[in-house]
C-alpha cells in the first residue's frame, strides 16, 4: 500500500489512539510511547516515499514502535518516573486504583510476557498476529502468554481455577 | 466469567486511548525538521571529510593519542575557582530556552539537533553547553556555543546520559549503554579522544547514570544498579578506586556542592518517592533535604554555582509539567523557579574572575 496524507490520517484517527495506550502499557511511558508510534509514522510515510511497500501500515507501525520503545526502556528509571507523572499530571484524573494494580501487575512481567499481554488483551490480536508483530512464532506467543496469563492471575489475585471451562487463550 | 475475559477488561480499563488532535500537524514539522537536518548534515559531512586531511589525524593522534588505545592517566586535581550564579539554560524538548534566573530576558536557543532537547549542562567559564538529545532510541551529546552556533556532536549511543563537564572545560563525562555493559566516559569538549574509564554489565533497565565530575575534577560520582537496586559511587576520574557511598538500594541523581564536600542525591523510599537528601561527599552525614511524600517526583538536584542554592525538577500529581524548584542548602525556602514543562536545567556558572588561574599557555595534554 502507498502511505500518504489521507492513509496517514485516517491511521491517526483509527488506529493511533489505541496503539498509543498499548505501547504506554508495554513501555511504562506514555510520552515514550506517543514518540514511539509517531517515530513509526514518520519512517513508514519516509520508507513509502522512496518507494517501499508496506503491506499493512497498523503492522508495520506496531512493530517499530514497539522495538523503538523497548530500546527506550534501557532508560534512567527517574526519568521513566518522571514521564510517567508529566503523563499522569497531563491526563488530568489520577489514575485509578483498578488501573494502578494493572499497571503495577504489568510491570512484574518480563518484558515479552507484557508485550504478548497486551497485543492479545488490549489490542486484542489474535497469537498469528501477536506472533507477526513480535517477530516470533506461534508457539513461542502461546507458550510466553500462558506464563503472562498464570502472573497476571495471580498478581492481580485472580482466581485462574475459578472457570472450569476456561481453556485459556484462544 | 472465563480468566481470559477477566484480564481483557482489566487490561482494557488500563490502556488510556490517545488523543490524535494535533498529531498530524506534529508530523509534518517532525518530518520536514529531518529533512532539513538531512541537507545540512550532508554539507557537514562534507566538509569533514574535506577536514579530515592526513595531517589533521595526525595531529590529533600526536595531542589525543591514537584511537583504541586504552590506558588512561589520572587526570591532576584544579582548583576549583568560585563563581557566580549567572543566566538559567533549560529544555522543555521541543526548546532549549536561556533566560535570567528571575524569568525575565527569555531567548530560545536552537537545538542542535532533531528531537527531544533533555540533559543540559553550562561550561565552567559559562560560555559553551553541552546538550543530551534524544531521537526515538538515538540519543545525542552536543556541545555548542551559547547561542546554539557551532554546535558539534561529541558522543551518541545508547542510554546516553546527562553531560558533565571538567572544571577547565575540555573535557566532559557521561554514560553509554553499549553491548549490554554500561560504561563511563571521558571525551575531549571537541569530541575527540573518548575513552571508556569504567564498564560493568548492565543486567536490569538500570545502569551507570549521572556520572558527574567533582569541583576539582579529580574524582566522578554516579549512581549504578539494577533496576531494583541502585545507589550512589564515587571513583577517580580515571575509572580507579570506586567506592560506594550508599547501600540502601534506592539512590540516585547525585551531584557534588561547589567545595565538593557535599554531595545531593536523590533517595527514593516508600513514604517519599523521591526526595532530595544530601550527604557529605564520603558518604557520611546523610540528611533529607525535603519532605514532599508520594505525590511528588523529584529529580536532577544540583547547586547553584555560588552553592547557596539546591535546584531540582519537581512535577507534583495533578499539575501539569515539572517545574524547577530552587531551594537553600538545607531545604528551607523552596520557590519555584522556572514552572512548567522542564526537562532539563542548568545554571550557569560565571567565574569569578580573581580566582581563575594565571595560564599563560594552553594546555597540550588534556589526561595529565
Amino acid at each position: 500500500m502507498r502511505v500518504d496524507e489521507v492513509v496517514i490520517r485516517e491511521f491517526l484517527h483509527t488506529s493511533y489512539p489505541r496503539l498509543v495506550a498499548a505501547v504506554a502499557l508495554t513501555s511504562g511511558s506514555r510520552p515514550a510511547a506517543e514518540d514511539a508510534v509517531q517515530e513509526a509514522l514518520i519512517r513508514a510515510w519516509e520508507r513509502s516515499d522512496k518507494g517501499e511497500e508496506i503491506d499493512s501500515l497498523e503492522g508495520w507501525v506496531t512493530t517499530v514502535a514497539l522495538n523503538l520503545a523497548r530500546s527506550g526502556l534501557r532508560r534512567l528509571r527517574s526519568e521513566r518516573r518522571a514521564r510517567a507523572r508529566l503523563d499522569a499530571s497531563m491526563v488530568g484524573e489520577p489514575p485509578t486504583a483498578d488501573r494502578i494494580d494493572v499497571d503495577r501487575a504489568l510491570a512484574t512481567l518480563p518484558r515479552r510476557q507484557r508485550e504478548v499481554a497486551v497485543l492479545r488483551y488490549y489490542l486484542q490480536l489474535d497469537t498469528r498476529e501477536v506472533a507477526s508483530a513480535l517477530e516470533l512464532n506461534e508457539g513461542t506467543v502461546k507458550s510466553t502468554l500462558s506464563r503472562a496469563r498464570a502472573a497476571l492471575a495471580q498478581t492481580l489475585g485472580i482466581d485462574e481455577n475459578e472457570e472450569a471451562n476456561d481453556r485459556g487463550p484462544r | 466469567m472465563a480468566l481470559d475475559e477477566r484480564l481483557r477488561r482489566a487490561i482494557e480499563h488500563a490502556g488510556e486511548p490517545a488523543d490524535p488532535s494535533g498529531v498530524y500537524e506534529g508530523l509534518i514539522r517532525r518530518r520536514e525538521r529531518r529533512r532539513i537536518w538531512r541537507r545540512v548534515g550532508s554539507g557537514l559531512l562534507a566538509l569533514a571529510v574535506v577536514a579530515g586531511t592526513t595531517a589533521g589525524v595526525f595531529a590529533l593522534s600526536k595531542l589525543f593519542g591514537g584511537p583504541g588505545e586504552d590506558e588512561v592517566t589520572p587526570l591532576v586535581p584544579v582548583t576549583p575557582t568560585g563563581a557566580e550564579n549567572g543566566l538559567v539554560a533549560f529544555t522543555t524538548g521541543d526548546r532549549i530556552i536561556v533566560q535570567a534566573a528571575d524569568g525575565s530576558d527569555p531567548h530560545e536557543v536552537p537545538a542542535p539537533a532533531p528531537g527531544l532537547a533533555w540533559h543540559i549542562a553550562w561550561s565552567p567559564d559559562g560560555t559553551r553547553l553541552a546538550v543530551a538529545v534524544f531521537d526515538g532510541p538515538r540519543r545525542s551529546l552536543w556541545v555548542m556555543q551559547a547561542d546554539g552556533s557551532e554546535a558539534t556532536e561529541i558522543a551518541s549511543g545508547e542510554n546516553v546520559s546527562r553531560p558533565s563537564w571538567h572544571p577547565d572545560g575540555t573535557l566532559i563525562t557521561y554514560s553509554l549503554e553499549r553491548n549490554d555493559r554500561t560504561e563511563v566516559h571521558v571525551t575531549g569538549s571537541d569530541g575527540t579522544n573518548d575513552r571508556v574509564i569504567y564498564s560493568e554489565p548492565a543486567p536490569g533497565t538500570y545502569a551507570v547514570f549521572s556520572a558527574t565530575f567533582s569541583p576539582d575534577g579529580s574524582r566522578i560520582v554516579f549512581d549504578a544498579g539494577t533496576d531494583s537496586e541502585y545507589d550512589v559511587f564515587v571513583m577517580a576520574s580515571d575509572g580507579s578506586n570506586v567506592r560506594q557511598l550508599t547501600e540502601t538500594g534506592t539512590d540516585y541523581n547525585p551531584a557534588w556542592s561547589p567545595d565538593g564536600s557535599q554531595i545531593v542525591f536523590i533517595r527514593y523510599e516508600a513514604i517519599s518517592e523521591s526526595d532530595v537528601f544530601m550527604m557529605d561527599a564520603d558518604g557520611s552525614n546523610v540528611r533529607r533535604l525535603t519532605h514532599h511524600g508520594s505525590q511528588f517526583t523529584n529529580i536532577d538536584p544540583q547547586f547553584s554555582p555560588d552553592g547557596a542554592f539546591i535546584t531540582y525538577g519537581s512535577a507534583e500529581n495533578g499539575v501539569v509539567g515539572l517545574s524547577i524548584i530552587a531551594m537553600a542548602t538545607d531545604g528551607s525556602d523552596p520557590e519555584v523557579l522556572i514552572e512548567g514543562e522542564v526537562l532539563g536545567f542548568s545554571w550557569q556558572p560565571v567565574p569569578d574572575a580573581s580566582d581563575l588561574p594565571q595560564q599563560t599557555e594552553p594546555p597540550t595534554e588534556p589526561f595529565r
